[in-house]
């Protein structure tokens, strides 16, 4: 191939150049070229290996169907694997390296695997790891050399220094594709009001019109055209923007390349963004991609697809060869052959078809070129680029059935027929419907909410492609009138597209799918094994399951597999499409929703406070919660076992903002609450709290807490922090659903009130101090609250423990959260008031033999954690048949314990508990939910389900950490490890 | 964990459209409840207050500093620049929640855009016009979207995870400063 730049023509600016790089070699371009154009402009052939083989390939398309053309894109954190040099604009500094390669493009040592071909064939994959090595280690050996070899490009490692954006949008008519179908329908939307967004994949409106010489009459309409649409402000364009996902509703998925034509993003601008578009309906334009012609050698550098040699031609002045043989099956190589041979080159045509339509053969006499009517090329001869082609003349089916001739040409430039571009279509509504004059796959025009207009559907002329996207953009407007050459693909096909020897076998390797390197033999191999179906066919040839997802190779598997089943193509049937139509950049998907803002956090109104004082914070859900708070550089383990026990000896403070809180108000709250709950709360007393315990339907414990009863008809209830948004769910169903005759609103107040916690023996005395109420056992007994007023700040105290402590929990509206916390503090000196994390809390709560989420884990059930006293059996209650099941009723079941851990290391979480003697194989006898070295007991105590577990006091167990590969024993008693009297919090 | 960011921002959307984020007062907000007849009963304390209740979920009943939103078939929020007494409202149950929201205001040119980077609502002048309110998600928070001016919104946002949505909002504006 000796590709050259021409003097004249072209759509690019030739007052500018600069320079790119491939495989650090410098190349000139212009603006307007892409990475494809400036190197075949300069003559480079080979712009890639194949994926299996290691082949030579070169460019075969000009857009966005380009398979062989995958590129390393920039270096260090911009580098960007599998670009497609033909949709890649050129920029000054573009740099670009070939992938797939070792050591160099031009020599490449995995190109040995040519030569082992008959080892990769169909099935390759499936077959590697049975036969005669098998039982041995001997594929575990090559996994590694396997897995490097296998996958497109090579990813960078370092974080992307880009960012990009999600955005939302909403239009009366989307309108893909802004070809001249896609443009009369965006023009004649636009002119009746209609809020329009056109999306052009290019960074140019015109479509198929860009590939028009430059100056031709399409030009001036389209100059036109876009002059209009650029006066219509409720017309919306977007340019370099791919729609790559219809779905449900009329919903598409878009992403614009914003900035990835510059070397590196402007700053403020996204590198891509990804629209989200909502529309009323759509009008696909989407036109239609040449299909390749399958015959020997059909993929060495320089056999391209004659619409792609024509777009070189004339939109970047690209003469692809000097010598080219045209091969083609319908008219529309024609105007191509044409233009190439008036541009220099020496042309040859090979018409599978004997009888030509007279103009086209007339035309192409008087521009000198060669034809040769039922011909074809049998085989493409050339290693790393075309030196010549056999030409033979063929069978209406495509057989050879003559002598061979050889012509020497530097460029095969073939056309098979076109395929539509139906993607977003087959996205939306499945399976397209097969048209056997045009030998290929159509939409339906109209379906739902989506119009099919221009090539898409098979239109026979630019005229008529026109007046259909007039039509379905409203039709508004004077219709458009522009005529375009009459060589019309679909008129006289002869629908074959693969040429083989008469027996059907090919002379060399002729592929179908260029970029996953399937075969016509590996089509032939799988329907021997017989995986005929098109699903196992793509599957067990990768057939159309690259990057490219089969834009050129479908069809033509289908079309060998039709043949080999002595079926038509329909009756084989086709695959359906899936997004993404092109891939699309994680970092467009992910948009802002990574780093800190991978996910929403959540901080109590007290949270500075915290960090200001030293805090390590934890996640807690989608809390930030103080975990400890350090002092003299503190370990965790030190600062919590401080904490701790200073909670025990004097008082502390934490925050509980988190807990989950919910108003429950109307008539029926109270018998709301009753079915809800475990335990009555029907008869709770106005000023009263209590702890109650709701169950799943299926009898497990669900969660527990607290529920104060505010008023007749109102009560505060709270959850745990994990739970919260759960309960909430779950009761608002009930009220919608089953419940319907309760008069009750659930509201959650989590963010309502900020929740201060205050343990200790002296805990009483600061509150007495701050709030001036009388807090004594006799006034305010626990499980009782009160309301008091701390600052003017009209606060509500309970009177409740999670530590065992003499404890308080201070309800404060959440904006004074900060002010109230901090003028305990201040009135806590006296006291030793102190601040303590969620390590401390739950060295309390475990030592106290209090259940937490550890514990309440979706698999106990309230015989389990010893609360079975608690259920009512006076009334029903969610969960209250359910959980007497025998299963839950079980002797053997875990219930709730402690342990003693003996020695001086605590045992970790999730451990399994094992009899003393006992093998440790298995799941065990039980496993550890929480854990802590006690201070107030001076040693390591866990909190643990245990089979049989009450019985069990005394005996000495074995606790395995299978992960930490630890273990330990441990003494089973009872899990209220401290003050099981419950002395201090009552007290 | 967030960045905080100090309100407020004045910067740009990527496609250069200027907007201001600050945090602004919330007043008070109440949340008004029912059952049976909470179209006439609601309708009749809100009038007592010189107020009207919405007929739906999506326009708003706005006068002078006071608003309403009718956030369910029988709820209405209404949020007012002073405390509004509620007491005596039975059968339908009154709450007090001006702690449970703060409000961040979007203003500019720039706002509908920036906004619709975050939730999937048309924001246009026709979709959603002045005085329309929605209840929507940003980065998978409730919140209440109300646009009070051409080009101005408020976001009702849980008070505890307004800095983290505050930030995700300024998060996606260029130029801040």
């Amino acid at each position: 191939m000796t590709a050259r730049r021409l003097a004249t023509g072209g759509r690019i600016n030739r007052s500018l150049s600069f320079t790119v790089q491939f495989d650090g070699r410098p190349y000139r371009a212009h603006p307007g070229d892409t990475l494809a154009s400036a190197l075949l402009a300069n003559g480079q052939q080979i712009v890639g290996r194949s994926f299996k083989y290691h082949r030579p390939r070169g460019l075969v398309a000009a857009g966005v169907e380009e398979t062989n053309a995958l590129v390393h894109l920039r270096e260090g954190d911009r580098h960007e694997p599998n670009a497609q040099a033909t949709m890649v604009e050129v920029f000054d500094g573009l740099t670009s390296t070939s992938q797939n390669v070792w050591p160099s493009l031009q020599f490449d040592v995995g190109a040995i695997n040519g030569l082992l071909s008959r080892f990769f064939g169909a099935g390759f994959y499936y077959k590697t790891f049975i036969g005669p090595f098998s039982g041995t280690k001997f594929w575990m050996f090559c996994e590694g050399f396997i897995r490097r070899a296998a996958g497109m490009g090579r990813a960078t490692t370092f974080p992307d220094p880009d960012h990009y954006e999600k955005i939302n949008a909403f239009c009366d008519v989307l309108i893909v594709g802004a070809g001249p179908a896609g443009i009369a329908a965006a023009l004649a939307a636009g002119r009746r009001g209609d809020n329009v967004i056109l999306v052009e994949q290019d960074r140019d409106l015109g479509g198929s019109l860009l590939s028009e010489p430059f100056g031709s009459t399409s030009d001036g309409w389209l100059t036109q055209a876009l002059a209009e649409l650029d006066d219509l402000p409720n017309v919306r364009v977007l340019t370099r923007t791919t729609a790559f996902g219809a779905y449900d509703c009329e919903v598409f998925g878009l992403v614009e390349r914003v900035q990835d034509h510059v070397l590196a993003p402007d700053e403020g601008k996204p590198r891509q963004r990804y629209w989200v578009v909502r529309t009323k309906r759509a009008v696909l334009a989407t036109g239609a991609i040449e299909r390749p012609m399958v015959f020997a050698g059909n993929d060495v550098p320089g056999v391209m697809l004659i619409s792609a040699v024509r777009s070189y031609l004339n939109r970047y002045a690209v003469l692809a060869g000097e010598r080219i043989v045209v091969a083609t099956n319908n008219d529309s190589a024609y105007t191509a052959a044409i233009e190439l041979a008036n541009s220099g080159a020496k042309v040859t045509i090979c018409d599978l078809r004997r009888e030509i339509p007279a103009h086209l053969g007339a035309n192409a006499k008087n521009a000198g070129i060669d034809l040769r009517p039922g011909q074809a090329v049998l085989k493409v001869v050339g290693g790393k680029s075309v030196k010549a082609a056999y030409l033979v003349p063929v069978t209406p089916e495509g057989k050879a059935m003559g002598r061979r001739v050889r012509i020497s040409c530097d460029l095969v430039a073939a056309s098979g027929g076109w395929v539509p571009t139906l993607h977003l279509w087959s996205q939306r509504f499945g399976k397209p419907h097969y048209d056997k004059e045009l030998d290929t796959f159509l939409p339906s025009v109209e379906k739902g909410a989506f119009t099919c207009v221009g090539s898409l559907v098979g239109s026979p002329s630019l005229r008529d492609s026109l007046l259909q996207g007039h039509k379905a953009g409203g039709g508004t407007g004077k219709e458009p009138a522009l005529f375009g050459h009459a060589d019309f693909w679909g008129r006289n096909l002869l629908p074959v597209a693969v040429i083989t020897r008469a027996d059907g076998s090919t002379p060399g390797k002729a592929f179908v799918d260029f970029q996953h390197d399937v075969k016509l033999a590996d089509i032939d191999q799988a329907h021997l094994e017989g995986y005929v179906s098109v699903e196992h066919l793509k599957r067990y040839t990768t057939s159309g399951m690259a990057a490219d997802q089969g834009k050129t190779s479908n069809l033509n598997a289908l079309a060998r597999m039709a043949e080999l089943r002595g079926l038509t193509i329909p009756n084989v049937g086709t695959t359906t499409f899936r997004p993404p139509y092109t891939p699309v950049a994680i970092g467009a998907i992910v948009g802002h929703d990574h780093g800190l803002h991978l996910r929403p956090t959540r901080l109590s109104t007290i949270h500075d406070w915290h960090k200001e004082n030293g805090a390590e914070m934890m996640d807690a859900g989608v809390w930030l919660r103080p975990w400890y708070y350090p002092v003299n550089g503190e370990s965790l383990n030190e600062a919590y076992v401080r904490e701790a026990a200073h909670v025990r000896e004097h008082a502390g403070i934490v925050d509980v903002s988190t807990l989950g809180k919910i108003a429950v108000q109307g008539p029926d709250a109270a018998e709301f609450l009753n079915r809800v709950y475990v335990n009555g709360f029907k008869t709770l007393p106005v000023g009263r709290l209590r702890y109650g315990i709701m169950l799943r339907e299926d009898g497990f414990v669900f969660d527990d807490g607290a529920t104060a009863r505010i008023g007749e008809n109102e009560f505060f209830m709270s959850t745990t922090t994990a739970n919260a948004a759960k309960v909430l769910a779950w009761a608002e169903h009930l009220l919608q659903t089953a419940w319907r005759d309760l008069k009750v609103h659930v509201t959650s107040v989590t963010d309502q009130w900020a929740a201060i916690a205050i343990a200790g023996p002296k805990s009483g005395r600061v509150l007495m101090d701050i709030t001036g109420a009388d807090l004594s056992r006799e006034a305010l007994p626990n499980n009782h609250f009160t309301l008091v007023t701390i600052d003017d700040v009209p606060c509500r105290l309970h009177r409740m423990s999670f530590s065992g402590e003499l404890a308080y929990e201070l309800y404060v509206p959440a904006k004074r959260g900060r002010e109230i916390w901090e003028a305990l503090i201040a009135i806590g000196v006296p006291y030793n008031l102190k601040p303590y994390g969620l390590e401390a809390m739950g060295a309390l709560r475990i030592e106290k033999g209090h259940i937490a989420g550890s514990e309440i884990e979706g698999r106990t059930t309230m015989k389990d954690l010893g609360l079975e006293g608690f259920a009512s059996s006076k009334k029903p209650f969610v969960g209250s048949v359910l959980r007497k099941r025998s299963l839950l009723e079980d002797p053997l079941r875990p219930c709730l314990v402690g342990l003693e851990i003996m020695g001086d290391a605590g045992a970790r979480a999730g451990s399994l508990l094992y009899a003393l003697n006992a093998p440790t194989k298995g799941h065990g006898e039980g496993w550890v939910s929480a854990t802590t070295y006690s201070p107030a007991l001076k040693k390591n105590i866990a909190l643990a389900l245990l089979s049989r577990g009450p019985q069990r006091f005394g005996e000495t167990i074995q606790v395995v950490d299978f992960v930490g590969n630890q273990s330990w024993q441990a003494k089973v008693v009872s899990h209220h490890f401290f003050d099981p009297e419950g002395h201090r919090q009552n007290g | 964990m967030a960045k905080k960011h100090p309100m407020p921002i004045r910067g740009m959307t990527s496609d250069g459209q200027p907007v201001t984020i600050s945090e602004v007062e919330l007043g008070s907000l109440t949340q008004l409840a029912g059952w049976d007849n909470f179209d006439k009963l609601a309708g009749g304390i809100l009038r007592k207050k010189s107020l009207s209740l919405p007929q739906d979920c999506r326009f708003s009943f706005r006068r002078g500093l006071t608003t309403v939103w009718r956030i369910a078939p029988d709820r209405v929020l209404v949020r007012s620049d002073t405390a509004m007494s509620f007491e005596a409202v039975e059968p339908l149950v009154a709450l007090e929640l001006s702690h449970s929201r703060v409000c961040v205001r979007l203003e500019g040119p720039g706002a509908a855009s920036l906004l619709s980077r975050v939730i999937a609502i048309d924001l246009s002048e026709v979709g959603f016009p002045v005085g329309t309110f929605a209840q929507t998600a940003i980065h998978h928070v409730s919140v209440l979207v109300d646009r009070f001016g051409g080009d101005e919104f408020d976001v009702l946002i849980p008070t505890t995870f307004g800095g983290s949505v505050s930030g995700f909002l300024v998060e996606h504006l260029n130029r801040a400063r």
